[in-house]
Parts: C-alpha cells; sequence; structure tokens
C-alpha cells in the first residue's frame, strides 16, 4: 500500500510542479537540460540527469575492482563520531564505516540494516529487535546486543531524538545475544525511522569501544560498515580500505540497504577547503569526486569533458529562521508582513541561479511521500503592499531588524542580501550583520541577539527528523503545534502521519516561525571514470561505486 | 657583542608575554565556540550548551587565563580541542611543509629577483628594465591566492604537468616532494621577488656612481666585471638584511597558499584552527610565529655587525 501511495503522491507532485508554479521553471530548467544533452553528445564527459537513478546508476559498463576513491572534502570533520554532529561531512565519511540497525531503501523507506527484524507488540509498547548473526565489527568482535544496548544508551544521552526514545522507554534488555527488547510507556511509532541512517544517527559501536570512551569523545573509530578506518592525518587525509570480513546484508542493493559491492579498494578524503583548488584538482584528475560545490561553477564545468556533472533533484531548501522570543519577532502580525512582503524568486534566484531552485510549500523537498499543499495559499505571497499596511498598523517601532549571516556560504549571504532589500521596500529597518561561520553559530543560539537569518535546510526522509522542536533555534513554541509533533512520534500508520504532518505545515505557515523560500538543486561533480555512486541525499554512498580505467 | 645578545634575548620574554596574552584576551573575546562547531550547523542550543560543559569551555577567563600562563612557563601550549593531541606535537608535525614552503619560495625569491635587479640596474631606463620592473611589481601586487589560482590552472590543469594540491614527504618520494611542492613555492616566491629585484636595482645603480668604481672602470674593466665582482657584493648587503624580514610576509603567504595547496603546515594549522575556534592551537601557533618572528629580527642585527664591521652598537 505504501508503495502505491508513494508513486501517487509522487505523480501529484509532479503533476503540481508541471502544471502550477513549475511551468515557469520548466522552460528554463529544460532549454539548459536540451543545452547541456548537445555538449554530452558533443564527446563531452557531462551527463546532466534529472533524477537520482539516472545520475549515480552505472552507464551498464561491468565493475570494476580495485583503486583508490579520492573524494575531496570542503574541509575536516570535527570529528568521526557519527553521534555527535550533524555536520554533514561526518555522515559523508562515516557511512562507509558505521552502519544503523535500519536503514533507507530507495523510496526512502526504512529497511532492516544491521537489525534482522523488528515487531511491535502490546499495542506498541514492545518492541522486538532482531539482530543478524555472524557480523564483525572492524575490530574482530562479532556485533552482539550488549553492543547495540550501549551505542542505543549512548546516543539515547546525546542526541535529541534518542532522548526522546530514551524518555518513553521503561527498560532496554538483551532477550538473547541477538535480541534487543524494549519495553515503552507509550508507543513509539516512528521507531525504525529513529534509528535508521541520519546525521547525528545511531551508529552501532562495540561495547568494548564506549566503554573506553565518553559521550564527547569515541575512543577508536570501529563499526560494521565495508570500509574500515585506517588513519586520520588532520589537513592531510582520512583513508578507509575495503573491510574484508564485511558480513554483507541479504538481498539486491536498494538504496543505502542490500548487497554492498566493495569495489574500491581504498577511499581516501582529502580536504580542500579552497573551492577553485577541489574544481582544479577534479578538472586536473587528482580528485574524483567533490563533496559540494557551488552551481557557479556549472557554466564552466559542464563542457569539460574531465568532468561529469549530475544535476540533482532538490532535496535542500532555503529558510529564513525569525527570533520568538525577540521583542520585534514575537508579534505576529510583524512576522505575517515578513510573510507577505517577500517575493520568493529574486531571492532564489541570488542564492542559486537561475535553473537551479523550485518553488514548492512542502517542509520535506525530496521527501516526495511527505509532500503537502498544506498552507500554499501563503507561500510567496508577494503583497507588498498588505505587507506594508500590517506593519503601520502593527506594534513595530521602526527599531533595526538584526539578520545574521555569513559569506562563508555565499548561496545563504546572497539570499540574505534580497532579503533585506526587500524588508527595506516595506518599511523595515533592517541591520545586515556579516559574521564568520564560528561566529554566527554562537549567535544564533543567544535569544537576544537576532531577529532573523538564513540557512539551508539539508535532506530529511521523515518530518519527525526535521527539528521543528521548541528547542530548535528560533524557539517555535505553541503547545498545539507541540502535540501534534508528539503524535508524529508515536504514530505508527502512515496514511495518519502524512496528515498530521500536513496540520504542522498549514501552522507551519499560519504561524510563521520560519520563511521557506524554495528549493534548491544541486550539482554533483565526478570524474567520468566515478560510477555506480549509490543515493545521494543522506550523503553519497560508495559502497557500490568503481572507477573505470 | 655577546651582551648585546643576551640582552635582546632577554627582552624576547616580556614581548613574546604581551604577544601571548594579547592573543589570548582577543581570542576569548570574539564570539564562536568549539562545541557549536563540533556539533554542526543544526544542533539546538540545549546540545551545545551541554556539550560546552561537558568539555568543561565554559570556566571563567579569570580561571583560564592564569593556567594558561602557568603552562606557558613550561612552553607547554596546553591540548587541541579538535585534534586530540598536544599542541607542541601538531605543531611540530606541520612546521617541515611550512620551513620548506618558506625555503623553496626565498630560494626562488632570491633566484629570481637578484638577476633581475642586477640586469635591470645595467640596463637602466631601457626597455629590458622597465619590463623587469614591471614584472618584479606584478608579482608583488597579484594577490598571492590569485597567483596561486593561475598557476593551478596553468601547470595542473591545462598542462598537467603538476599536481593541483596535496603534500608528499621529502623521505617518501624526494621527486614527488618536489613536484607537490613546486606550484606552492612559485606562487609565494614570485610574490615576495619584487622586493629583492627592486632593491639590488637601486642599491647597484647607488653602488655603480661611487668612486672605487669609477677607479675600476678607468682600469679597464668592462662594466659587467666591475658589477658582479665589486660593485654587487656591496650592493646585498641591505639586501640580505631585508631578506630576513621578508621571512613575516613569508609565514604570511604560507598561511594562505597552504590553504589553497591544501598543504599540511602551520598555516592551514591556524586557519582551520580559527575557523573551529581551537583555542589552544591559535595560542600556541601565534606564539610560535611570533617567537620566530622575533628571532629572526634578532638574527638579521646580530648578522648585520658582522658583516658591516663599520655598525657598532651602544654597548655591544
Amino acid at each position: 500500500m505504501r508503495h502505491d501511495q508513494w508513486f501517487g503522491r509522487r505523480l501529484d507532485r509532479r503533476t503540481l510542479l508541471r502544471l502550477a508554479g513549475g511551468a515557469v521553471l520548466a522552460v528554463p530548467a529544460a532549454s539548459l537540460l536540451a543545452g547541456c544533452g548537445a555538449g554530452s553528445d558533443g564527446g563531452g564527459g557531462t551527463s546532466v540527469t534529472s533524477t537520482p537513478d539516472q545520475a549515480t546508476q552505472s552507464t551498464g559498463a561491468e565493475p570494476r575492482r580495485g583503486g583508490t576513491l579520492r573524494v575531496a572534502l570542503t574541509g575536516e570533520p570535527p570529528n568521526l563520531d557519527l553521534h555527535q554532529t550533524t555536520d554533514s561531512i561526518v555522515l559523508l565519511v562515516t557511512g562507509h564505516v558505521y552502519e544503523t540497525l535500519f536503514t533507507w531503501d530507495e523510496r526512502y523507506e526504512p529497511v532492516p540494516m544491521l537489525a534482522e527484524s523488528h515487531e511491535v507488540t502490546d499495542g506498541g509498547r514492545r518492541i522486538l529487535v532482531r539482530l543478524r548473526q555472524g557480523v564483525p565489527f572492524h575490530n574482530g568482535e562479532e556485533m552482539r546486543a550488549e553492543d547495540v544496548i550501549a551505542s542505543i544508551e549512548r546516543w539515547g544521552r546525546i542526541v535529541g531524538l534518542g532522548q526522546g526514545l530514551m524518555a518513553v522507554t521503561e527498560s532496554l534488555t538483551a532477550v538473547d545475544p541477538y535480541a534487543v527488547e524494549f519495553r515503552l510507556r507509550e508507543p513509539f511509532g516512528t521507531f525504525p525511522t529513529a534509528l535508521s541512517r541520519a546525521l547525528q544517527g545511531c551508529a552501532i559501536y562495540p561495547k568494548s569501544v564506549l566503554e573506553r570512551s565518553d559521550d564527547t569523545k569515541l575512543a577508536e573509530f570501529v563499526g560494521t560498515g565495508p570500509y574500515r578506518f585506517v588513519e586520520w592525518q588532520p589537513d592531510r587525509h582520512i583513508l578507509l580500505e575495503r573491510f574484508d570480513g564485511y558480513a554483507n546484508p541479504p538481498g539486491e542493493t536498494n538504496g543505502y540497504a542490500g548487497h554492498k559491492g566493495q569495489y574500491l579498494d581504498e577511499i581516501e578524503f582529502i580536504p580542500v577547503p579552497n573551492e577553485a583548488s577541489r574544481v582544479a584538482g577534479l578538472r586536473s584528475g587528482d580528485y574524483h569526486y567533490l563533496e559540494t560545490i557551488s552551481t557557479d561553477h556549472y557554466p564552466t564545468l559542464k563542457d569539460d569533458p574531465a568532468v561529469a556533472v549530475d544535476m540533482l533533484p532538490p532535496d535542500t531548501w532555503l529558510n529564513i529562521v525569525l527570533n520568538l522570543r525577540s521583542p520585534i519577532t514575537s508579534d505576529l502580525q510583524i512576522r505575517r508582513a515578513i510573510q507577505l512582503a517577500l517575493d520568493h524568486e529574486p531571492i532564489l534566484q541570488a542564492a542559486f541561479g537561475e535553473g537551479f531552485y523550485e518553488l514548492t510549500p512542502t517542509l520535506l523537498p525530496g521527501a516526495a511521500a511527505w509532500y503537502s499543499d498544506a498552507g500554499a495559499d501563503r507561500f510567496n505571497p508577494r503583497k507588498p503592499d498588505e505587507a506594508r499596511r500590517l506593519l503601520e498598523s502593527s506594534s513595530y517601532d521602526g527599531s533595526p531588524l538584526r539578520v545574521l549571516t555569513t559569506q562563508e556560504i555565499q548561496q545563504e549571504y546572497n539570499a540574505t542580501v534580497v532579503f533585506k532589500q526587500q524588508l527595506e521596500q516595506v518599511g523595515f529597518t533592517v541591520d545586515l550583520q556579516v559574521y564568520d561561520g564560528a561566529t554566527l553559530s554562537d549567535r544564533r543560539n543567544d535569544e537576544e541577539a537576532w531577529e532573523a537569518y538564513t540557512a539551508l535546510a539539508s535532506f530529511r526522509p521523515d518530518p519527525v527528523l526535521r527539528n521543528l522542536t521548541c528547542s530548535a533555534t528560533g524557539w517555535w513554541c505553541t503547545p498545539e503545534k507541540d502535540e501534534l509533533l508528539a503524535q508524529l512520534q508515536t504514530e505508527s500508520d502512515f496514511e495518519k502521519r502524512v496528515e498530521i504532518w500536513a496540520q504542522v505545515q498549514q501552522r507551519f505557515y499560519e504561524e510563521v516561525p520560519r520563511l521557506k523560500i524554495g528549493d534548491s538543486r544541486r550539482i554533483l561533480v565526478r570524474s567520468p571514470q566515478l560510477q555506480g555512486i549509490g543515493p545521494t541525499e543522506l550523503q553519497p554512498d560508495f559502497s557500490n561505486a568503481w572507477l573505470e580505467t | 657583542m655577546i651582551a648585546y645578545v643576551l640582552r635582546r634575548i632577554l627582552l624576547l620574554v616580556p614581548i613574546a608575554l604581551v604577544v601571548g596574552t594579547v592573543a589570548f584576551l582577543l581570542l576569548h573575546v570574539i564570539p564562536g565556540d568549539p562545541a557549536a562547531v563540533m556539533l554542526g550547523p543544526e544542533a539546538t542550543p540545549e546540545q551545545v550548551a551541554a556539550l560546552r560543559e561537558r568539555m568543561g569551555l565554559d570556566e571563567p577567563l579569570a580561571v583560564q587565563y592564569p593556567r594558561w600562563l602557568a603552562r606557558l612557563a613550561r612552553l607547554d601550549f596546553g591540548t587541541s580541542i579538535f585534534l586530540d593531541k598536544p599542541v607542541t606535537e601538531a605543531i611540530r608535525e606541520r612546521v617541515a611543509p611550512t620551513t620548506q614552503l618558506a625555503l623553496y619560495a626565498l630560494l626562488i625569491a632570491v633566484a629570481v629577483g637578484i638577476p633581475a635587479g642586477v640586469v635591470a640596474a645595467l640596463h637602466q631606463d631601457r626597455l629590458l628594465d622597465r619590463a623587469l620592473m614591471l614584472f618584479a611589481i606584478s608579482g608583488t601586487a597579484i594577490a598571492d591566492f590569485f597567483l596561486a589560482i593561475l598557476l593551478i590552472l596553468l601547470f595542473s590543469v591545462t598542462l598537467r604537468w603538476l599536481p593541483s594540491g596535496g603534500y608528499v614527504e621529502f623521505s617518501a618520494d624526494p621527486v614527488g616532494h618536489f613536484r607537490s611542492m613546486v606550484l606552492p613555492a612559485m606562487a609565494l616566491g614570485l610574490s615576495i621577488a619584487g622586493l629583492p629585484a627592486r632593491l639590488v636595482r637601486s642599491t647597484l645603480l647607488e653602488v655603480l656612481r661611487e668612486d672605487y668604481i669609477r677607479t675600476a672602470t678607468a682600469k679597464g674593466l668592462d662594466l659587467e666585471a666591475v658589477a658582479f665582482r665589486h660593485a654587487l657584493r656591496n650592493a646585498l648587503l641591505p639586501t640580505v638584511t631585508v631578506l630576513g624580514y621578508v621571512l613575516g610576509d613569508l609565514l604570511g603567504g604560507a598561511v594562505v597558499v597552504e590553504t589553497v595547496f591544501g598543504l599540511p603546515g602551520m598555516g592551514q594549522l591556524v586557519v582551520n584552527s580559527i575557523a573551529r575556534r581551537d583555542f589552544p592551537v591559535i595560542q600556541g601557533v601565534v606564539m610560535v610565529f611570533a617567537g620566530i618572528y622575533l628571532l629572526c629580527n634578532l638574527l638579521v642585527d646580530v648578522l648585520y655587525v658582522y658583516l658591516d664591521p663599520r655598525v657598532r652598537y651602544a654597548g655591544g
């Protein structure tokens, strides 16, 4: 049933995009694709695709075993502990080293990974997870229930979602060496979702390693994944090598799940902070894959035979977070005036460039099953006159709106500059404050320091993984919304969850805690030699990738 | 002389202390903390606060400063928050790439700058002089990161002769080492070659007007012989002095060039440490950079006395 729903919704979304707002975008996008197709026919290495499947599947050639994949990173990961950080670079590296109990298939449904199965009984209050047997860690130990319990307990102390699960957990025990039982005070319908691959996901580490670790530091980087950690020389590289003892999951490759080919001998992650150097390194053949690259490089790279460029479907969105604890933006009328003042297209053009964005109201772009039109009438209203009138009748006294941004993420900065201009046109005074990344992170945690900031929100396959709780920066705290979020966590029926999520989205547009501006398309830039990259939304998986000669 | 050197060495201590204290205070005044960087962009304020507490970052400055001073007295810069190793060890690992880069860049600056200056002086006000000086000034005027990108585009992307980045240790592969260092050293060396070129040109022109040069020429020696055998030796004295001071520019330039070429040197260490607010490392590198700069100044002053016997210091 869920598959049917998914396809049905996916069709709805596509139809909507094509027939409604998408029509505006379709013309330039189509001409772009047509133009690039011609470039590719001309003998170049460029392949421009519009779906992840086309972008990342093999060209039909037989996978080749061997070689070292060289991946240029935007910088150094803060650590290699998946529990610890929301930084996506950590998932990119460690996604090959650690595994979770569940992961995502190609439709972004949670499926077993280290778990063999799970059964829910007693009205959702008892969950029994059976583990796969004979799964070795990289240190030679076998993964057992005690490792799983130790990992979940640590993750439950550090990560918000884990804290949520542990708060309703009465007991967590090993029934036998390969089975773990959760006794819950109340149902936790999103159990497999919460324990799937994610930023700050619940990686399963050996208990013996956790005994030597604490909640801030992991003593060793040991997992059960297809590649094992070899060394980390800061500012030089992080080296992984094929784990010959890997216990391959049953079934064919399906999204992040199923069989792993392990064709590459080694994966080397090299920090190259300068973007121009990263691009030059790929063009000169020094790297095979670039972690993130601005779409500004698209025109120069698309005709370069040494580079393959895949255009990915939108999976990230640009949002402007408002501070609901500020004396100014705590006033709903002022927030509505901001909402009415904006014309989203110029902001998106400044941020991503023509052809690299879409205008949809969904808060989970890329996760088609969760698409909703709820609140769409308030999305991109473009009513500056109404905004001006509303502002004049509000409590706004002309105090400057402190808008934070950083030039380290150029897309955010460009968007913020246009946002500022649009606000000033309806009568706001705006104080644009530009900081370095670390200062910005610090400032936005201080509720007295700002009224708005721009942020890119990354892909989430399920709404419980999107943090819209009261504790998230911006402090959107209303009992009705919090109740809906709690229901999303406990409810297990998919249809009902989609309905609940639509209500959250409706409130999002009515209460204006943030402003969703639009979705961004990313480009995936690689060497034409590199084939078979898995899904990319939750960072690319190179477990089935290979290098052609 | 010995008393002078000893006095200068003793004076280094209060200067280093002032530099260190200013760096310490600046770092703790600017916003941003390692916990927020570590947790990533989507962490909640509560998570950041909890990690700060677990890492012991929430201690007041009055507690941290005396502890830092006490450690400094033992030349212990503490432990890096991110690298999880003593700062001295982290710096020791990064000394080689930076020293090599500075040395190769200096060699390129000298190899290009001094001959250019001599040739320009011998062809004063002619087309060759103007062309060489334009070249020298362009090198100084172009930002080193821009020059670095241009070199990468030419030698790595178009010609594919040299790697675009990365570092190979000399002991592991001498040829690979030099291949990996050519472009960074050129980017940095050419950006400072203008200084010796202009200096050699002007001092050589000055020396060439001296009486003893006229005497040498009158005795029948040709201009090239006079310039190389007699004039250049004297004209080089101020150049040697200035090259000592250029080391500061080299260290500053290394910060940028290492980032562009991905060299794991002290420059990149300090840039990354600033971005992630790794306070102990930043303080350690600032102290080391300051120490190098102070020692070089001292060395140049001492060398000056040695090279030019006319120079004498009060009390020396």
